[in-house]
């Protein structure tokens, strides 16, 4: 039994340029980030056995897509070191219409990992969010906070709100 | 939760083998144990969310030992604040308890297997875990006296490894055992040179003697064992 200790060190920083990925997606495409550069791109991170993952998974469709689509805005949800036929089961379950893409080994969700000592990066970026902006730049991220879980995920809202309002 | 441990890795099961010695024909338990961290938790063999990964223990015995079906604790409903759906977990402690029978009339049978769940800590969710298990079961086709004889160093055994409290729940059916076949006078004779552990052994018989009426044997009573 290991205990952990938590920094914010090792992942992307506010205002910092992501780097181009591909990953496939659960329909057979393949999506770039880049595809999407001159929109703004929320990225989700998740898996198909976080409890967390599976109650807020509605509201990313309800709430964040079917709200913020018209505005241009694109959501990308990222299934971390899941397979194909249970990412595809998770979203067929939980009527996710936006692409959900496959990092079946890690290495994507690893670069947007934080550094939670003794704890593998595909774990620690579980149910983070990351806004990328029109430019690739990180304009907001969050990770997964237990003692205060933002399921309905009201923080990045907040923030889509004064963001896509601001952007012209 | 104050005062609780957040961790990257879960302790790993303890495996007891109940008894560790069977006659032929005879049912015993293997008993999975999964002591949770305070503050975290685990999902139970029947959570109630889809693709939510069930605790779940899969075994499989070699020749001469028959596994039967687990059986698991019931799980603790609990609602958390940030979903509208009831989880179904463990906490604390969780035991999970499979029969085996021994269909082989000698020899050592094993069993081996594993130990699936999913959990969260306080600051994480980790991911599905297996645990593997590897048991051994030795069947002993001996008269009644040697097996009960054998049994009570097995009791003795589980005194010394963990207190007296580890034998209280054997205890009534090993008594029971002994008493339908009128064997204290031979388990006295079985355990009159126990080597290792002796004293744990000598504890163990002097319980079972006091729960048999104090029944003397060779001259010494169950008080004899208990002092020592």
């Amino acid at each position: 039994m290991t205990t952990i200790e938590t920094t914010i060190d090792g992942s992307y920083d506010i205002g910092e340029v992501v780097d181009d990925f591909e990953l496939p997606t659960i329909d057979g495409d393949t999506v770039r980030l880049s595809d999407y550069r001159g929109r703004p791109v929320l990225i989700f991170f998740t898996t198909t056995w976080c409890p967390y993952c599976s109650a807020e998974a509605p509201y990313l469709e309800q709430e964040i897509w079917a709200r913020y689509r018209d505005q241009g805005l694109q959501v990308l949800s990222i299934q971390v070191k899941e397979g194909h036929a249970l990412a595809s089961s998770f979203a067929e379950h939980h009527g996710l219409t936006f692409p959900v893409l496959v990092d079946e080994d890690g290495a994507v969700s690893e670069r947007f990992a934080p550094v939670k000592e003794g704890l593998a990066p595909e774990v620690a970026i579980i149910n983070a969010h990351f806004l990328v902006d029109a430019g690739g730049n990180v304009a907001y991220r969050d990770f997964l906070d237990m003692m205060a879980f933002d399921a309905k995920a009201t923080r990045v809202r907040a923030f889509l709100d004064e963001f896509l309002g601001a952007t012209p | 939760m104050s005062g609780a441990t957040d961790i990257a890795t879960w302790p790993a099961p303890s495996i007891r083998v109940e008894p560790r010695r069977l006659a032929p024909g005879e049912t015993g338990r293997i008993v999975v144990t999964l002591a949770i961290p305070d503050g975290c938790h685990v999902q139970s063999h029947t959570p109630k969310e889809p693709f939510l990964i069930p605790t779940a223990v899969e075994l499989i015995g070699s020749d001469g030992l028959d596994i039967g079906a687990a059986s698991y604790p019931a799980g603790h409903t609990e609602r958390f604040e940030w979903t509208p759906v009831e989880l179904d977990i463990y906490r604390a402690t969780v035991e999970i308890v499979v029969p085996v029978t021994a269909s082989a009339t000698s020899g050592t049978a094993t069993v081996t297997g594993r130990l699936r769940f999913q959990g969260c800590t306080e600051s994480a969710c980790l991911p599905p875990t297996e645990h593997p298990i590897d048991a051994r079961v030795e069947i002993t086709a001996r008269p009644d006296g040697w097996v009960a004889g054998l049994r009570v160093a097995d009791l003795g055994h589980d005194v010394a490894e963990h207190g007296m409290a580890a034998i209280e729940d054997v205890l009534p059916s090993f008594v029971a055992h002994a008493r339908a076949r009128g064997v204290a006078s031979l388990l006295l004779d079985l355990l009159a040179d126990a080597g290792e552990r002796e004293v744990a052994r000598q504890r163990a018989f002097g319980l079972v003697l006091v729960e048999l009426e104090r029944e003397p044997c060779d001259g010494r009573d169950a008080g004899t064992y208990v002092a020592a």
